[in-house]
């Protein structure tokens, strides 16, 4: 996160300054290709990109704070996902959430999570064997920053919803990392 | 684990009761996925840049042009207000005409051109005599353009009806109620009734050919009946 001064980061790379939208970027991709990770799986690069150059021609027109901002760089990122899932699985009208199971991104074995370091690689794809939803929601929440409000707004639910979708995916992971036995 | 426990955990906090109960690999796995950017994770810098160049300068080429070429629409406004300026420079001229507020030069001009009232100054002059007051008269050509500005002043609501013009055509009228009253009496200064001036210059000039042969002026003809006597010569 960028802080008190994204305000005046957000301006200068609207009026062109290449060192601002360089910021901007370097700030908000990291957290953008791991959310991506855990809903387009494999594309989560191409997806990124995609992302970005919606974000390039709508930002000058732009207008919020830093949370709007991310806000509407990970509902872009979500909607290019959508349509990169559909064009991979020739299924133009499945939601995100009801994609076929082959589609979902493998978890790690629990046995695996013992023997190595829990690195955020591992912890993404952690978090992407998860239910859906919950998964999403942990994703948008930790990495993307979003409050509950804002991601409620992002996936078209109710804040409870969300809040129940957390809860549930936290007390899964941890029920999942006592399983394996992992400790740092 | 309670749902106070795992707000704090989505919120990034981390407090000692974690360990206890049983949410510490959970906070390392959350502290994991908000970890530093690794290099693979930034290495579509370039192509992000390369994109925001050409937007960027796609955007300042196209605020060049539009500011060389107006759009149609942009020139047709330009062109609609232009004509309004000038149709509210031409009444507010007229009205002053009428209101005898111009420059002497001017309302002289504006006198014989649209028949405004000819200027106060002038008036002076040729009421000098009499000591009436500063003003045009109020019969005539006169009366019909105090009329007009009377009637534009109250479309147009301008400071012209202060003028020395309006207070002779109130007067002349038998106050501000009776102006309107006045003014259609007033006969519109073409017409066939328009009350003749005999100190007035003719509106037109005569045409045709004249009924009588002007007189020649007289020119000596034939021969004279008598000679001019010689230069007297002196005798000796």
């Amino acid at each position: 996160m960028i802080g008190e001064d994204f305000a005046g980061v957000l301006a200068a790379a609207q009026g062109g300054s290449e060192a601002a939208f360089t910021r901007l970027w370097r700030d908000a991709n990291p957290a953008l290709l791991r959310y991506l990770k855990v809903v387009a799986t494999d594309s989560a690069e191409d997806v990124a990109a995609e992302t970005w150059v919606q974000v390039v021609r709508g930002l000058a027109a732009f207008r919020g704070d830093e949370a709007a901002w991310r806000a509407w760089l990970f509902t872009t990122a979500r909607r290019r996902a959508i349509d990169a899932i559909r064009r991979g699985a020739r299924h133009p009208q499945a939601p995100l959430e009801d994609l076929p199971p082959s589609r979902h991104p493998v978890a790690p074995d629990p046995a695996d999570l013992v023997l190595e370091h829990l690195g955020t690689q591992s912890a993404i794809a952690l978090v992407s064997g998860l239910p859906r939803l919950q998964a999403e929601v942990i994703m948008l929440r930790v990495v993307a920053g979003l409050d509950t409000e804002a991601v409620a707004r992002l996936l078209g639910k109710s804040p409870g919803a969300i809040r129940v979708a957390a809860h549930r995916g936290l007390r899964r992971l941890a029920e999942i990392l006592a399983e394996a036995g992992v400790t740092l | 684990m309670t749902d106070a426990a795992l707000a704090a955990l989505l919120a990034g906090e981390r407090s000692p009761a974690d360990a206890v109960a049983g949410l510490q690999p959970v906070a390392d796995a959350l502290a994991s996925l908000r970890a530093g950017p690794s290099s693979e994770e930034l290495a579509g810098e370039a192509s992000a840049l390369t994109e925001f160049r050409r937007v960027t300068g796609v955007s300042a080429q196209t605020l060049r042009s539009h500011h060389r070429r107006p759009s149609v629409l942009t020139s047709l406004f330009r062109v609609k207000v232009a004509a309004a300026a000038a149709v509210a420079l031409l009444g507010g001229l007229v009205t002053a005409a009428y209101a005898d507020a111009l420059p002497a030069p001017a309302q002289k001009l504006a006198h014989e051109a649209i028949g405004a009232p000819e200027s106060a100054g002038s008036q002076a002059d040729n009421h000098a005599k009499a000591g009436s007051a500063v003003g045009p008269d109020v019969t005539g050509k006169a009366a019909f353009g105090l009329c007009n500005a009377f009637n534009e002043a109250k479309e147009h609501g301008t400071a012209a009806q202060k003028g020395v013009a309006f207070r002779n055509l109130a007067k002349a009228a038998g106050g501000a109620s009776s102006i309107a009253s006045f003014c259609a009496a007033v006969p519109h200064p073409g017409s066939s009734s328009e009350p003749q001036n005999p100190g007035a210059k003719p509106t037109s000039h005569p045409t045709g050919k004249p009924t009588a042969l002007p007189t020649p002026h007289a020119h000596p003809t034939g021969k004279p009946t008598s000679r001019p006597s010689p230069h007297p010569h002196p005798t000796q």
